[in-house]
């Protein structure tokens, strides 16, 4: 599947469950409130009786925030203080969303059993997971900021400007963003791979992830980074109008707040939008590989049945040689009775066996010995139908010449 | 007899000036000739001091600054001070990062050999490592009005750059790199009780101090390497791998000179200035930006100070390894700072050239005492600073205007002192190097610019250039100190505007400068209540509320002085038919209260309604609004939300 099409389908499928969007942008939403409420009350109060901070409506002021940071910022502090605890609980309910918004793509309908289900079951394999990617990014983000700052930090003096330094540090940026990039589509397909096979093994699916991301490197990262410019273009549009709005009336306020709510319901749209575009590529692969394991699986059980039903068939030649053999022996021994006692039933074995000039002989391989007594097993039925044919057919013609006769 | 004698010095010399169009005493003159080793980052060069006393008192001893001494070891006082950390640089621990002044041989002409006299002193804090000031005494005493020529053999080693002078690579700047001797100050000269030298030693959070005079320098070192340096260039000849440039500066109290290879060289002029800056290549895209605030700085001094006598501005522009070297001034010559690809909106460039081009006045020629009272370096040029940056890159915006984030240049400064935890920590009247836990920038640059701004509000834009035009006329190529600025406002506000609101002017900059009080009036509570018509039994008659009667209300404003400052408040007071009153206060006791009787409701009271007092720590409780507003915590509110919300989902990135 290429790019288009697994965005095209990707939006298609994200736009057929809205209820599934409000879902994620509530969550988001009433998460925020927890501390922006709090904020609303200590600003309202710390305002209290002052005009001082009606300057606020005609935008930033320095001296206002200074101020108020200065006389309020504890107030301020304690809550935002929270904000740590509130990204890990917005992480935590994060990987339970995931867990429902992939079970709702896969299954291709929504309902809030199945959503809210398939977090639940995924909760703790996705958490998994996703600590683990987090941990190499995190990894790579200590190793690249230690070098790179220790590069800098230990050479900068020798710099002829400051430059090099630049161009250092936005190049290690630019890897560690690709790095991090990689990580987290790794994190996505990773989660496909849980999915798709109910596995719970995250080390299995991170390698799963990994070794899909790379075999399909371009398609994957191309899909990645032009929903992740989108966004990029939206937040740069909302800025674009929101810093010349001066949010100086009530209706103002409402106007910015409802441009903002929708910037963040995009927002949900386009990470629910990436996953399903993910997943319809992954899926599209997938399916593939299960149709082509399916055909490879026949042919592999088929040849395992061919060789065991050989097996069958040559032990049981070797059963019936061995009593063809004694069968010989026994007639041997009768005959070595009788050649002691001729009789008017005497063989003459040599006769019998000798080589008959017509006749061309050839000593069959065990194979070929194989493979001749399964045909002749094969037509030995078509045979005895026949023979039973010929006979029927022979027994009315007897009946018929009886009839004559 | 004495004064006498000083009386004709003083005759003498202003004859001098006149005759030789002298803009200072030139008591301190210096010709020098030195060789830089870029390779050992050594000066050697020899130097002819003559120095003339000027005081009215007989001396035995000179005393020298050998400021570069400061590097010399761990144990100076400079770096015990500093922790070898100087605005975020630090000093280097290998041996080429040491730097020290040796004088060689030292002797007066055709007289005493002094090398072997010279003592190392620590007037300050009695350091015995520290040798950044030395006495000399002299077998034959100096009379007033003498000449004494000094010729000092000396070798500069310089430092690492971290603060200040030193080398970066091929980059030198050379400051405080010289034997340089001490001011004397006579009893009676910035209120001294009696005469003596001012020699500090060199600390982590001081300037310099020095008098003026005429330097004739001549630089010797390899030519691929570009020179500026105080003054003017005379002359530039080349010889095998070497050139040696001469400069001439007059009536200046110091000489430094910078030289790299790497410098581009861009020439402007403004009116008979010519502007030369000295910027790395890699920031030549940066260069408008230096002269263009450099022209703004000599135009409004010009205006609003006095002229600019030199003929010259160099400006030098650090590279960035060499940063410690930024921001300094030096006559007729500066540091300024910029970092390549610096957005248009964040005007470092702009605030530090301003600055630092100031200094050519509050320095270089209102030459203060910068150890002692670094406030009238320092805080008035910075008062002068923000007046530059507010009126010519916008009041809010002045020094950051970056998407929707502004900052004002006096709002900077303002906030930097009000907004201090230290704000009660000292005076700004205090030796440099006794200030503690960073005080010294609050207390010398942000206050100062805070309550100089706050003088101007309140003696309004007329009156405040006359003041400082007359200081500058009164005190140009010497050396004044607090006592003489105050003067000057008593004189010009007493003229202009009456001895008792001069008298709260003297109040106001005493408590200021001397004092670490702080100033917070707040407007305590607004009410009103409905009185009714006298009801009842009186004077054993039954009234009766009228019917038809009017209802009044009586208002109460409560105005309370927070703060130990006092200072005279004026009061606005709104009712709700739109009538507006201004009320006075003295603002002496701990409150007052103010009441009103009418047929309206007072909605509103706000002190300082003008905005004229910028000390007032606490702007948010100077006004009072019966019914406030929500919409700035709606707003607020509002738009945290929303960067909170996008905070929060970008944690997805990582599920």
């Amino acid at each position: 599947m290429n790019i288009a099409k697994a965005y095209t389908k990707g939006f298609i499928q994200t736009a057929k469950y809205p209820r599934m969007w409000f879902i994620l942008y509530f969550a988001n939403l009433l998460m925020a409130l927890l501390l922006a409420l709090p904020i609303f009350s200590v600003l309202k109060s710390n305002f209290g009786h002052s005009d001082f901070f009606q300057q606020l409506l005609a935008g930033y002021d320095a001296t206002v925030f200074n101020e108020f940071f200065y006389y309020y910022g504890d107030a301020l502090s304690a809550i935002t203080g929270g904000i740590k605890w509130l990204l890990l609980a917005y992480f935590l309910l994060s990987v339970f969303l995931t867990g429902g918004i992939i079970r709702t793509l896969n299954d291709d309908r929504f309902s809030t059993s199945s959503f809210f289900g398939g977090g639940a079951y995924s909760f703790f394999r996705y958490l998994g997971l996703s600590i683990l990617v987090a941990l190499i990014q995190i990894f790579f983000l200590l190793v690249i900021a230690a070098s790179v700052g220790g590069y800098i930090g230990s050479h900068f003096s020798n710099f002829q400007s400051e430059l090099t330094a630049y161009y250092i540090g936005i190049a290690a940026a630019v890897i560690y963003l690709f790095i991090f990039l990689i990580f987290s589509m790794v994190s996505d397909y990773g989660k496909f791979y849980l999915e798709l096979n109910d596995s719970h093994n995250i080390f299995k699916a991170f390698w799963d992830g990994i070794k899909y991301v790379f075999k399909h490197f371009v398609k994957t990262l191309s899909l990645y980074l032009i929903l992740l410019f989108l966004p990029a273009v939206v937040m740069y549009v909302y800025l674009y109008f929101e810093k010349d709005y001066k949010m100086a009336t009530s209706i103002g306020i409402l106007i910015v707040f409802l441009m903002q709510q929708a910037f963040i319901f995009l927002r949900v749209f386009l990470r629910t939008w990436i996953l399903a575009s993910e997943l319809k590529i992954y899926d599209d692969d997938y399916l593939k590989l299960n149709e082509v394991e399916e055909v490879v699986q026949s042919i592999v059980d088929q040849k395992v049945k061919e060789i065991e039903n050989k097996k069958e068939i040559v032990s049981e030649s070797v059963i019936s040689r061995e009593k063809a053999e004694n069968k010989v022996l026994e007639t041997q021994k009768e005959q070595n009775i009788k050649d002691e006692n001729p009789s008017e039933y005497q063989i003459n074995f040599e006769e019998t066996f000798a080589k008959n000039e017509n006749i061309e002989e050839k000593v069959l391989t065990e194979e070929e010995i194989m493979q001749r007594m399964v045909e002749e097993e094969a037509g030995h039925d078509e045979v005895d139908i026949q023979n039973q044919d010929k006979n029927i057919q022979e027994e009315e013609l007897g009946e018929d010449e009886d009839a004559k006769g | 007899m004495t004064k006498y004698l000083f009386i004709v010095l003083l005759f003498v010399t202003v004859n001098l000036k006149a005759q030789n169009k002298a803009l200072s005493l030139r008591n301190a003159n210096y010709d020098m000739d030195v060789r830089l080793n870029p390779e050992t980052k050594i000066i050697t060069g020899k130097m002819k001091l003559k120095w003339i006393n000027i005081s009215p008192d007989t001396l035995s001893e000179l005393q020298f600054h050998l400021y570069l001494n400061a590097f010399k070891n761990s144990e100076s006082t400079f770096m015990k001070e500093s922790g070898g950390r100087f605005r975020g640089d630090r000093a280097g621990n290998d041996d080429l990062s040491w730097g020290y002044v040796n004088i060689q041989s030292m002797k007066i002409q055709d007289g005493e050999n002094l090398t072997n006299k010279i003592q190392f002193i620590s007037p300050d804090d009695g350091n015995k490592n520290d040798q950044t000031a030395i006495r000399v005494p002299l077998k034959d005493s100096i009379f007033p009005g003498d000449t004494i020529n000094i010729l000092i053999n000396f070798e500069s080693k310089l430092p690492k750059i971290f603060a200040r002078t030193g080398f970066a690579g091929n980059y030198f700047l050379v400051g405080q790199w010289f034997p340089k001797i001490a001011v004397y100050e006579p009893a009676g000269m910035r209120a001294r009780k009696t005469g003596g030298w001012n020699c500090h030693q060199f600390h982590a959070h001081s300037e310099f101090y020095a008098d003026f005079g005429v330097y004739h320098v001549k630089i010797t070192l390899p030519k691929d390497y570009i020179v500026g340096a105080t003054g003017k260039q005379l002359s530039e000849t080349v010889e095998g791998d070497l050139k040696t440039v001469k400069y001439r500066a007059k009536d200046v109290i110091d000489f430094a000179w910078t030289a790299s290879p790497r410098f581009k060289v861009v020439m402007d002029k403004w009116n008979d200035v010519q502007i030369k800056l000295l910027i790395q290549p890699e920031h030549e895209d940066l260069a408008d930006r230096h002269i263009e605030s450099a022209k703004a700085a000599l135009e409004y001094f010009d205006k609003h100070l006095g002229p600019y006598p030199f003929s010259t501005l160099t400006i030098v522009d650090p590279p960035v390894t060499g940063g410690g070297s930024g921001g300094m001034e030096y006559p007729t010559f500066i540091t300024a700072g910029s970092f390549a690809k610096i957005p248009a909106g964040m005007r470092m460039i702009e605030m530090v050239t301003i600055h630092e081009f100031g200094h050519q006045y509050f320095m270089g020629m209102l030459a203060t005492n910068e150890f002692e009272e670094a406030w009238m370096d320092e805080g008035m040029n910075s008062y002068f600073e923000t007046r530059i940056m507010d009126e010519t890159y916008g009041e809010k915006t002045s020094f950051i205007d970056i998407a929707g984030f502004r900052v004002g240049d006096l709002e900077m400064q303002r906030n930097g002192y009000v907004y201090n935890v230290n704000r009660k920590l000292a005076e700004s009247y205090r030796y440099a190097w006794h200030y503690q836990q960073g005080a010294y920038s609050t207390m010398s640059y942000n206050k100062p610019a805070t309550f100089l701004n706050t003088l101007h509000r309140l003696v309004g834009d007329e009156i405040n250039d006359e003041i400082w035009k007359t200081y500058y006329k009164t005190w140009q190529f010497a050396h004044p100190s607090t006592p003489d600025f105050l003067k000057i406002v008593n004189e010009v506000v007493t003229e202009r505007k009456g001895l008792d609101f001069a008298a709260d002017i003297n109040d106001f900059l005493v408590q200021a400068i001397y004092g670490s009080d702080i100033c917070d009036y707040k407007v305590a509570r607004v009410s009103s209540r409905w009185i009714n018509d006298p009801q009842g039994i009186l004077d054993g008659l039954q009234i009766k509320q009228k019917a038809d009667s009017a209802k009044i209300y009586e208002s109460r404003v409560v105005i309370k002085r927070e703060g130990e400052m006092i200072m005279p408040v004026e009061i606005l007071i709104r009712f709700n038919n739109g009538k507006e009153i201004t009320k006075y206060w003295d603002g002496k006791s701990r409150s007052t209260e103010f009441k009103f009787r009418s047929a309206a409701r007072v909605v509103s009271a706000k002190i300082d309604p003008d905005n004229k007092n910028l000390m007032d720590v606490n702007l948010a409780n100077n006004s009072y609004v019966v019914r406030p507003d929500d919409k700035p915590a709606w707003k607020y509110a509002v738009k945290f939300l929303f960067w909170l919300q996008n905070i929060i989902q970008s944690v997805v990135w990582f599920v």
